[in-house]
């Protein structure tokens, strides 16, 4: 189903030993040597020899075992040929033959012909058919594909109270079914593409034709087509070859697992990038605000998504800030604390031998460790494991007296807010940055603070993401995006495309549609 | 690239060399909560340089000893208090140094309190004001409070509530909306306006009684010199503050037909009017206006109700208002001779010319203030007298 152009390294999988011919032949024999030298004789390689035709015309059909669907290759190609073919007597020309079994005896609905021996390997090794038939230097290549898969199920990183439960999977056929089902619209276009040198994997490229900015596909297409890698096992690799700074710590293309989020973007003026093998499914251009949204921000009703949003904001305020705070209020700038909060949390650092900046430093490793931890362990045991870590080791650091109680409600608080982020990626580079300030406040108190959040501010309003500035709409400002941005203004009044991707049909959308 | 490693290595040593000079950890730190400033006893200084001598008294927080749950604080007292005698609050400050292991941090002060003896020496309550506004450490919310007696003394009293002493006296100050015969707070950034001007201004007092601290009337202190030249009583500084409108609250007495009627004061307002011909003929009226409720009635033989009683009240009020006020203003133009009831700023507004002909001899010299004709208008009106009409006399049965 996934027949495109090989962009790189077209043949190169071949192995350097010219010994074989690189195309076809009329000799079946020759043909299904050369096959099997190319691939060198490989064990679950199937070969299935059989005569057609009263005149008992010699063909094979290929395939690679466990890749391609039994029933279909069983039923619908063998016995086809077998049953309706007996006896029959087949046109003179062997052209004609090819033609009349790719016709009236084949029953798989994806059926062309191919010419050269790499037309036929790179189909069987992703799962298809080929038909060889004696005396003609050209070979049907069937769809077959069939191997087991995952069914879908309710994505684990993003779920929702409401919403759909459905999530992508790793087979990327069932992810653009998925993206269909959401928009009916003839202007939905997927663009594929083969990536990895080896691995071949099929990309593709999705948008809504109309409502994507020109540019923006054809930069995306650019960066896709420069792609130069053996294999790319996760999107993640694609993210991080096309994304446009790679020294920046914040995520330019946002991934979801989540089919109601990408048709939301791709109704935004984005482009979506599926990868087979993932059901992680990137979206671009990516803006610093779209890490804030959640979809359930949509469903529920205005008052509860804006409140909820702006939450989010003051998580994010948080996560990256608090610590830092602590610190520069404890170590500079006592005097900013309401009196009784300074003179309580002099109580409680009193026989504290460290300095509030390594208490925290050291207490936020900790935190990063135990979550890296529960990850790692098994789903059984990583929760219990995480719980009680943390407050045995929060507990007993207090009464030891190594950190003070204060400290580990900030690491603790801190923790949860970066939780609390839709999108895990920006949680993390918050949470990485965090550090970054806490030096920053253990060196230069508040001021540092302030001269490290401006460093950023310079940084993030510098960075794009495809070409769109990453602070839009804040920073180059549309102020009609803000109606969906720390508030979510009614779904009546949010009829329009957001303008910062400059969407080609800014017109009306229609009201109460669904968008994002 | 080695250009390259130079611009980082200097921002590695612009880091490293200047960052964390002054960081000083929270436990580390004295918070001084309250500051006594007295009269040193004149034996220790000897008056080496002609100046006067002053005592310092600090008052330092104990964290711990302010007990939260996990230190099972109680044991160790709340605070601690250092003295120290020199001729300036700068040097004994970084004298006191040497008593405690931690620096004093001024950051959290609440409050400053000055004797009265210091407040009577000429020059010398600027003085010692100076380093507290100067001093970027100090933030200008500090209340300034002048004591009736050693102002050390209030550092040292028992406090129920609070841990502190310090805190106590800022929340007992606080309470003027509860109470007429205290002012507002003055708050140090204030005092800094007061002393740059050659107004006339009150400073609350206090003084202890039983080592109890008792929160009553007002330091008047003369604008040119900044020399306390009086003190007003309770009953004084009530008028001090009809006069100036700046009673929010309180409550007040009066006697209708031999009983107790007991009103309290919702909203007050006064007017100064200013009539000026001539230097020698200023005529001032202050009209205060009070709104207000019953809140308690002893006699409750009349009915509420009853127009001509109420206006009764009301005027019986009035006629306490005229009283009060009148008390304060023969006690502060008559004795003191000193303009704390903004009537310079209401004679500078009415008549400018006048006002610069008169400005150098206002309250000192020929003063002007104290010749002035001052007249008192009060209105009372009575808003609410309460959800009973009688309580006791035998009209219902």
């Amino acid at each position: 189903m996934l027949r495109s152009r090989m962009k790189k390294g077209k043949g190169s999988t071949r192995s350097n030993e010219e010994d074989f011919s690189v195309n076809l032949t009329k000799q079946l024999d020759d043909n299904l040597k050369n096959l099997n030298k190319m691939l060198d004789n490989p064990s679950d390689l199937v070969i299935r020899e059989l005569t057609i035709g009263s005149a008992n015309h010699r063909c094979a059909i290929v395939f690679i075992d466990g890749l391609i669907d039994k029933k279909v290759v069983d039923g619908k190609i063998l016995k086809n040929l077998q049953t309706q073919l007996q006896n029959k007597t087949l046109p003179s020309s062997d052209a004609a033959i090819l033609d009349e079994v790719q016709r009236e005896i084949i029953s798989v609905s994806h059926v062309e012909q191919g010419n050269t021996l790499d037309d036929v390997s790179n189909s069987i090794l992703s799962g298809g058919t080929a038909f060889y038939l004696d005396g003609i230097n050209k070979v049907l290549i069937m769809n077959t594909m069939g191997w087991e898969t995952r069914s879908i199920q309710e994505p684990i990183t993003e779920s929702l109270i409401r919403g759909p439960r459905e999530g992508f999977v790793e087979n990327i056929g069932t992810n653009m079914v998925l993206i269909r089902r959401y928009i009916r619209d003839s202007n939905l276009r997927f663009t594929t593409y083969k990536v990895g040198r080896r691995s071949k994997k099929a990309l593709v490229l999705a948008y809504v034709d109309g409502i994507v900015h020109p540019d923006i596909v054809k930069e995306l297409k650019r960066r896709l087509e420069s792609i130069d890698m053996d294999d790319a096992p996760e999107s993640g690799y694609i993210e991080q070859w096309i994304e446009d700074s790679f020294l920046s710590p914040f995520p330019q293309i946002f991934h979801t697992e989540r089919p109601d989020k990408v048709s939301a973007a791709l109704l935004q003026g984005k482009a979506a990038i599926l990868l087979d093998g993932t059901p992680f499914v990137l979206t671009a251009p990516s803006t610093l605000g779209n890490s804030f949204q959640s979809p359930e921000d949509y469903y529920e009703r205005w008052f509860v998504g804006t409140l909820i949003r702006m939450l989010r904001y003051g998580a994010a305020f948080i996560a990256m800030f608090l610590p830092a705070l602590y610190i520069a209020l404890v170590s500079y700038q006592p005097g900013m604390i309401p009196s009784k909060l300074a003179f309580s949390i002099a109580a409680t650092r009193e026989g504290v031998p460290f300095p509030s900046v390594v208490e925290a430093i050291s207490m936020g490793l900790t935190m990063e460790l135990l979550r890296e931890a529960g990850v790692r362990l098994p789903k059984t045991i990583g929760q219990t494991i995480g719980i009680v870590g943390g407050l045995v080791i929060g507990d007993a650091a207090v009464q030891a007296g190594i950190v003070s109680p204060i400290m580990v409600i900030v690491v603790a608080l801190t923790a949860i807010a970066s939780f609390a982020l839709p999108s895990y990626s920006i949680a993390i580079s918050f949470r990485m940055i965090r550090f970054g300030f806490m030096i920053a406040a253990s060196v230069l108190g508040l001021y540092g603070v302030i001269l490290l959040y401006i460093v950023l501010n310079i940084h993030i309003v510098n960075l794009k993401s495809i070409g769109v500035p990453y602070t839009t709409p804040f920073a180059p400002s549309f102020v009609k995006d803000w109606l969906d941005l720390v508030v979510r203004a009614p779904l009546t009044m949010l009829t329009e495309r957001p303008k910062y991707t400059k969407p080609n049909d800014s017109k009306p959308m229609d009201k109460g549609e669904k968008k994002q | 690239m080695y250009r390259c490693h130079l611009i980082l290595l200097s921002f590695v040593i612009f880091l490293v060399l200047s960052g964390c000079w002054d960081r000083v950890e929270i436990e580390q730190r004295g918070f001084v909560v309250g500051v006594a400033i007295d009269l040193a006893e004149e034996q220790s200084g000897g008056a080496s340089d002609g100046d006067q001598q002053i005592e310092l008294t600090l008052q330092l927080a104990n964290p711990r000893g302010l007990g939260s749950t996990t230190t099972g604080g109680g044991q160790q007292k709340a605070f601690l208090n250092i003295s120290g005698t020199g001729s300036s609050i700068f040097e004994i400050n970084r004298d006191m140094a040497k008593q405690t292991s931690r620096t004093p941090f001024y950051e959290h002060l609440k409050v400053i309190i000055v004797s009265k003896e210091l407040a009577q020496k000429p020059g010398l309550f600027s003085k010692t004001m100076d380093t507290f506004i100067r001093d970027p450490e100090m933030r200008r919310s500090v209340k300034v409070l002048v004591a009736e007696g050693k102002s050390k003394n209030f550092l040292n009293m028992e406090s129920e509530q609070e841990k502190l002493p310090s805190l106590k006296i800022e929340s007992i100050i606080k309470n003027t909306r509860k109470n007429a015969s205290i002012i507002e707070p003055v708050r140090i950034g204030k005092v800094h306006q007061l002393l740059l001007n050659r107004n006339s201004y009150v400073l609350p007092t206090i003084s202890l009684v039983n080592n109890k601290l008792k929160d009553e009337g007002v330091a008047v202190l003369h604008g040119k010199s900044n020399v306390l030249v009086g003190t007003l009583n309770k009953t004084e500084t009530k008028g001090l503050n009809f006069i100036k409108g700046e009673t929010s609250s309180g409550v007040f007495h009066v006697n209708v037909d031999g009983d107790s009627v007991i009103y309290e004061i919702v909203n007050a307002k006064s007017k100064i009017q200013c009539e000026a011909k001539s230097k020698d003929d200023l005529k001032f009226t202050v009209s205060i206006e009070m709104e207000g409720n019953i809140a308690e009635d002893y006699g409750s033989k009349d009915d509420l109700i009853d127009e001509r009683y109420l206006k009764k009240v009301e005027s019986k009020i009035e006629q306490e208002i005229k009283n009060i006020a009148q008390q304060t203003i023969d006690k502060v133009q008559k004795e003191l001779k000193v303009d704390v009831l903004g009537f310079d700023r209401r004679l500078r507004r009415t008549d400018y010319d006048l006002w610069e002909q008169v400005r150098k001899n206002w309250d000192r010299g020929d003063n002007y203030f104290a010749k002035s004709d001052v007249n008192v208008e009060a209105n009372a009106i009575v808003r609410i007298t309460g959800v009973a009409d009688q309580t006791k006399s035998g009209i219902i049965e």
